[in-house]
Parts: structure tokens; C-alpha cells; sequence
């Protein structure tokens, strides 16, 4: 009878712990869920993607919130009437409470177009593991795409980058100065680029293989049968006929690309 | 006809042209001779009914005319020579006595002055395999030393023309010159009228007299050192293939002018200068004074046909210089690029992706 007691006991603690326990996972999971705000993680106030893009980027994101719990967020806009960019984002994460999870954790992006700015800023735990250096690192990656107009193109590889920021992280790797990030090797553009430069370079050697096989010039001169000294100039006359100026704006120096770049506290902008 | 041999005063063996020694030399019994010995020796032995003549010219007999098929027989064995029309002077396959056909060496087809051979068969057929070695696109059966012995020393017909040549060109030339303000760039281009005259002489411009050899090969082989060129004797040709000019000297005139025009405009292009852009926009040449030399230069001549395309690869019988076209096996051309392609692309992708660290 003690025994049954006993066991009900066990039983009641472990259904006990079940119901307590698993609740407390899903309402971690709610509770990360419920940081996301209405306009999503992809919010594309100046209109810069299709339905179908911002679709997909809001995928990509959410997996990144899933996986590793800090919210990853693209914001563009038209303009942000004199705000610093930096300012304008830290603005937008504390009114939308853009953070996740306990510490508040996220990476932005915020382009503005009037302005032609672009600013990347950290929180939480996200600050720690992007950087400056990160920050920038993910800036010139990302800049030539927002430059030439590409932007999905260029938010993806913000993603994929953040992905890998964040799964580097975990096992321990956070890039910095003295730790720098490299691009991860594509096994199909590796191999692809590998038969294109072999082909190039053994197609060079055959082909010189070939032209080593024949060795026989036609020769167009007769210079080596010019009687030496018989040469002599009976005219020479050099006549001025027009000057012709053509004239080229100079080009200004402009700030582009990672030139421009500035980082302060968790942010890095600069213009694309 | 008159064939004309050689036989050794000692043995009475075939007597051929040492390019080494410079003499008529017996392989049979090692003596050589000087030309002008040998002919010293002819003339004072030239005497009816007398024997061991060593200068020996003689007669075509009835047996030695000319067959159908366009062979000659050998005043020799009487075997049958591979001779047309042409031939100045040959081997007889049979005897291996070597035979001039003083026909085809005489009268308007006499040259004024011959390079005699100075590099010997042995040399040429070194230099010939060491060309081939290594080549790894050349065809299989190459690879064995079969093909040395279509190598032949041949006296190639040349015509040497010498002219002198006045030359008027006009060229338009510019001198560019570049500054900057703060807003722009600024490139002023000054264009000027140039002109010069010349006079120049060119000596033994040579060019092929036979259609048999691309002008390709024969001007690849350029230069013949001149100063060594002597009056022709039939001698020279012994132990050589010959063949008179099958191309007319006004044919190959043109070859010539060709060559010489080029020349000239450079000679006077180079004396325009100090200015960044030149183009020749006038061009009058004219050449005089023409002189044309007829004469026979010493050629090692390899021939092959190889799919349906003949193949020259020729040394320079006096200096030494080869050059040549040796058939390509493409099977072979297909085989090293694929496979070199596939053994560069596994190992660069390797390293590519263990320096990347996708391995």
C-alpha cells in the first residue's frame, strides 16, 4: 500500500513536471513569438521588394529567430527627416520592442533612400557577436548590391551572413579584428572555378605544345639584306597643321563603398 | 644527256661532298679531295683509252635515255633513277652512286655561284631528333627513328636580287600634351605632316626558285652567310639532291619587291620621331638598278604527308639554323587537355575547399 502510494507519488511529480516543464518551453517560444511585431521582421516602408521577396526574407528571418533566438530585422524608408540613421534605429527597436528573447537581442539594417543611408545596428547579445568589425564586414558585402539598386539581393546576403555570424558564434568563433571572417566556399563554384582555370591554363600548354610543332615564319622584310650605310635620308620635312584640346569634368572624390563607413557604439552606416 | 660521277683516284668508290672537310671524300676508303685537284687530275688524264679516270664525264649511252615513267637509268649499275625533268643530281637507289646531271646544272640553267654544304648528315639528323624529342603531340609512329631517313640534303635554287630603291612616304603624326584645372582635364593634340625621301641599296634579297618548297620554310631558314658563296662546280652537288629553278626569276620577283618595300618603309618610319601617334598616309617606291643572281644553297630537307598534308622541316645547310611544321596528332592534342583539365580541377577544387574549410 506504502509502495502504491509511493509509486502514485512518482507519478504524480513526473506528470506534474511534465505539465509544468513543457508549458514553460512553449511559453519561451510565446514569448519570443510575441516579439514580433506587426509589420514583421522584414518592414519595407519604402517599398524596395515584391510581395513574393519580402515573403521570403520574412521566412529566412523567422528561421534565424528560431534557431538562435535573436531577431534579425531589415527596415527601409523612404526617409527619416533628420535623424542620424544609428538614432532612427535604436529609435524603431525600443518603440517596436524589436529585441528577443531575455536580453533583448537583435541585428538591424535600416536603409533610408532619400538619404541614401545604410546603418546596421546590435543589441543584446547580437552586439557581441557582430562588431564593429562584423558590422562592417557585413557593410561591404552588402554595399555593391544596394548600390547598383539590388536590393532583395542584397538583404539575402545580409541573412545568409547574419546566419553565419550567429552559427559561427555557437560553436564558439565570433569575428573581430584578430579573427577574421571568410566568405564560406561554394563546393559547385569551387569545383566549376577550378575545371574553368584548369581548362585555361592546360589549354595554354597544348597550345603551345602546337605552336611549338612548327616553327617556320614567313619573313616581310628584307632588312637583314640592306647594304650597310647605304641608307640615306634626301628629304625630311616635319609640318605643323592644327592643335586639337579636348576638355573632361574631373571627377569629385566621393565617399563609396566601405570608405564611407563609420561605426559608433553598436552601430556602423554609411552611404550606398 | 651527260651524267657526271665521281670516283675515288684510289678505290674507284662514288666520291661525295663532305661538308666538314669541304673535299669530295670516299667513305670507302677515307681519302678526300680537293676540288681543283680532281679536276687538275681529270685534265691530265683525259686521254683516249686511258684508265682510272676519276674526272668522269661521260656520254648518255642509248641504255641511259630517258624511260616513259620519267626515270633515268644509272650510267653506273644501269638501274633504273628517280630523275624528272628537274633533277640536277641524285643517288641511285641500287649502287648508291651519286649522279649529277650536268643538263640541269648547265647553259641558262647554270648558277652563277653555290654555299656549299658546311653541316654534315650526321649533325642534321642529331638536330632533327632532338627537335622531335620531347614533342609529345607528335604522332606515334615518330617516335621511332624510322623518319630520320627521309632527312636529304638538297641544293635549293634561290634567285639573289639586288636593287637600289628611292623611297618618298608621307606620314601624319601627333604630339599630345595633358594638364588639369581644378575642373577639368585638358588634352591638346598637335597634328603635323611628315615627310621623308630616301635612298637605299639592298644585295641578294633570296627568294625560292622552286615551287616544291614553301617560301615559308625557305625564308625561315634566312640568313645565308653570303661570303661563302663560289663559282658552281657539278662537284658541290655530289652526295646531294638538286633541282634547277622551277620558278622563273620575273615570278619571283615579286616575292622580292615585296620584301624590300616593306623594308624600305621601315627604314624610313624609324627616322620619324618625337611624336606619340605615326601613320603612313602616302607611300611611293621605286626600284632600280636590278640585278638578279641565280644560285644553289645548301638545304637538309625533311618531308612528310601526314592526313592528306604535306609537312617541311628544313635546316639551314650552312649555318646550322632548323625550323619546321612536324604533323600534330590531335588525338593526342584532345587526350593531354582533358586530362589536364580533369587532374587540375580535382586538385584545385581539393585545395580550394580544404583552404576554404568546406572539407
Amino acid at each position: 500500500m506504502k509502495n502504491v502510494k509511493k509509486r502514485g507519488g512518482i507519478l504524480l511529480a513526473v506528470f506534474l513536471l511534465c505539465v509544468g516543464v513543457l508549458p514553460g518551453y512553449e511559453g519561451m517560444a510565446s514569448e519570443e513569438l510575441k516579439t514580433v511585431p506587426a509589420e514583421g521582421w522584414i518592414q519595407d516602408g519604402a517599398g524596395l521588394l515584391t510581395e513574393r521577396e519580402e515573403e521570403k526574407l520574412e521566412e529566412r528571418s523567422g528561421e534565424l529567430l528560431s534557431e538562435y533566438g535573436i531577431s534579425v530585422v531589415i527596415v527601409t524608408t523612404d526617409r527619416f527627416e533628420g535623424y542620424d540613421i544609428l538614432d532612427w534605429e535604436r529609435k524603431l527597436f525600443e518603440e517596436k520592442e524589436l529585441g528577443a528573447g531575455e536580453d533583448n537581442s537583435s541585428l538591424i539594417l535600416g536603409i533610408s533612400m532619400a538619404e541614401r543611408d545604410w546603418g546596421i545596428t546590435a543589441y543584446g547579445r547580437a552586439e557581441r557577436i557582430f562588431g564593429a568589425y562584423g558590422r562592417e564586414t557585413i557593410g561591404e558585402e552588402i554595399l555593391d548590391d544596394l548600390s547598383d539598386g539590388d536590393y532583395y539581393d542584397s538583404f539575402a546576403v545580409f541573412l545568409d551572413m547574419a546566419d553565419q555570424f550567429l552559427a559561427d558564434a555557437e560553436k564558439g568563433k565570433i569575428y573581430s579584428e584578430s579573427n577574421h571572417y571568410r566568405k564560406p566556399v561554394n563546393p559547385i563554384a569551387a569545383v566549376l572555378g577550378a575545371a574553368a582555370a584548369s581548362f585555361a591554363v592546360s589549354l595554354t600548354v597544348v597550345l603551345l605544345w602546337k605552336k611549338g610543332m612548327n616553327t617556320r615564319v614567313l619573313q616581310n622584310n628584307a632588312g637583314a639584306y640592306l647594304r650597310r650605310g647605304s641608307f640615306h635620308l634626301t628629304n625630311r620635312s616635319d609640318l605643323f597643321l592644327y592643335h586639337t584640346v579636348n576638355r573632361t569634368r574631373r571627377q569629385k572624390n566621393e565617399s563609396h563603398g566601405s570608405g564611407g563607413m563609420h561605426s559608433s557604439g553598436n552601430g556602423t552606416k554609411g552611404k550606398f | 644527256m651527260d651524267f657526271v660521277q665521281y670516283k675515288c683516284p684510289c678505290c674507284g668508290a662514288a666520291l661525295e661532298f663532305s661538308g666538314t672537310k669541304q673535299k669530295l671524300a670516299c667513305k670507302s676508303c677515307g681519302n678526300a679531295y680537293d676540288v681543283s685537284v680532281l679536276q687538275e687530275l681529270a685534265r691530265s688524264e683525259d686521254a683516249p683509252g686511258e684508265q682510272g679516270i676519276h674526272w668522269e664525264e661521260r656520254k648518255e649511252t642509248a641504255a641511259a635515255e630517258r624511260a616513259e615513267d620519267g626515270r633515268y637509268i644509272c650510267p653506273s649499275c644501269g638501274g633504273e633513277i628517280e630523275a624528272d625533268e628537274n633533277t640536277a643530281s641524285t643517288r641511285c637507289p641500287y649502287c648508291e652512286n651519286v649522279v649529277v646531271i650536268r643538263q640541269t646544272v648547265s647553259g641558262r640553267f647554270e648558277p652563277d655561284a653555290v654555299i656549299p654544304f658546311q653541316v654534315e648528315a650526321d649533325r642534321a639528323r642529331q638536330m632533327l631528333e632532338g627537335f622531335c624529342k620531347g614533342k609529345r603531340l607528335l604522332p606515334k609512329n615518330f617516335r621511332d627513328r624510322s623518319y630520320l631517313k627521309n632527312l636529304k640534303g638538297c641544293y635549293v635554287p634561290y634567285w639573289l636580287f639586288d636593287c637600289d630603291v628611292h623611297a618618298d612616304m608621307s606620314f601624319r603624326a601627333t604630339r599630345t600634351r595633358m594638364w588639369s584645372d581644378s575642373n577639368y582635364d585638358y588634352v591638346e593634340t598637335s597634328h603635323y605632316l611628315v615627310n621623308r625621301s630616301g635612298n637605299m641599296q639592298f644585295d641578294h634579297v633570296p627568294v625560292d626558285g622552286s615551287v616544291r618548297i614553301s617560301d615559308e620554310t625557305t625564308e625561315s631558314i634566312e640568313p645565308f652567310d653570303y661570303s661563302a658563296l663560289t663559282g658552281f662546280k657539278p662537284a658541290y652537288l655530289a652526295g646531294y639532291e638538286t633541282a634547277k629553278y622551277d620558278v622563273e626569276a620575273d615570278a619571283a620577283k615579286n616575292r622580292a619587291d615585296e620584301r624590300i618595300y616593306h623594308s624600305a618603309e621601315q627604314e624610313l618610319a624609324h627616322t620619324v620621331i618625337g611624336y606619340d601617334t605615326v601613320r603612313a598616309s602616302r607611300r611611293s617606291l621605286h626600284a632600280g638598278n636590278s640585278r638578279v643572281h641565280y644560285v644553289l644553297l645548301p638545304v637538309w630537307l625533311f618531308e612528310t604527308v601526314y592526313k592528306d598534308k604535306t609537312y617541311q622541316f628544313a635546316i639551314n645547310g650552312q649555318t646550322g639554323k632548323m625550323v619546321g611544321e612536324l604533323p600534330v596528332d590531335m588525338g593526342a592534342f584532345w587526350k593531354y587537355l582533358f586530362g589536364f583539365t580533369g587532374v587540375g580541377t580535382a586538385v584545385l577544387s581539393l585545395l580550394i575547399l580544404l583552404i576554404g574549410g568546406a572539407l
